[in-house]
């Protein structure tokens, strides 16, 4: 178990000290330790809540809805009902996404093994030029 | 064996690839030798057909799909190609 101060979580995450304390004003952070002398202290369980926090807001999840998810993240048997329809359907959305993301890489390798067989150019530039017309 | 099975057989190609032209004639000539008119051959630019490209699975040129389904994912030999064929003409 490790104790993190704000200018670690910087380094480590790229969060600012203020949006740390925004995080903890709305509620995303509970508990966060302090010092004698009031200095917050962050402990591995919160480096994981924020490495949360990243991943949902990469999939443009609200912070009102990572509020929900950490809930159900906390503790998922006593989740509500509002919070465990939440999760599900960003469950379907990262689902769909997963498939978008897969399609492309596909379609990226494809492009990119043309690329390197070719001698006439690189055909990813005819690619995307054509799925832009369509 | 049914003689009028259709077998359809897609070359993925793409502009600049060297081996594709010899998968091309490869297939060509082996169809010559089947002499078997109810096989059908398509020669597909990936460029031109991305989406179809990649959801049959194709990741380089030249490929080779048969009724459908990825069987040769660079150029294969006679024997093998032969033996593709009438296995999906066996169906």
């Amino acid at each position: 178990m490790n104790d993190y101060h704000i200018g670690d979580i910087g380094k480590q995450l790229g969060l600012t000290a203020d949006t740390l304390r925004y995080y903890e004003k709305i509620g995303l952070l509970k508990n966060i330790s302090r010092t004698a002398s009031g200095i917050r202290v962050y402990s591995d369980k919160d480096i994981s809540c924020l490495k949360f926090i990243q991943r949902a807001q990469k999939m443009n999840f609200t912070l009102a809805e990572i509020k929900g998810l950490l809930q159900m993240r906390e503790d998922p048997q006593h989740a509500r009902t509002e919070v465990r329809e939440l999760s599900h359907r960003k469950l379907v959305e990262i689902e769909t996404h997963l498939q978008d993301l897969t399609t492309l890489r596909n379609e990226l390798t494809l492009l990119v093994n043309l690329c390197t067989g070719s001698g006439e150019g690189c055909p990813i530039i005819e690619g995307i030029e054509k799925s832009q017309d369509t | 064996m049914p003689d009028n099975t259709i077998v359809i057989i897609e070359i993925f190609s793409a502009p600049g690839c060297n081996k594709c032209g010899k998968a091309f004639q490869l297939v060509q000539t082996v169809l010559k030798e089947l002499g078997d008119e109810s096989i059908n051959l398509r020669r597909i630019n990936v460029v031109d057909e991305l989406d179809y490209a990649v959801a049959l699975g194709i990741r380089a040129t030249p490929s080779i799909v048969i009724n459908g389904v990825l069987v040769f994912t660079t150029t294969p030999d006679t024997e093998a190609l032969c033996k593709a064929i009438l296995t999906q003409q066996n169906r």
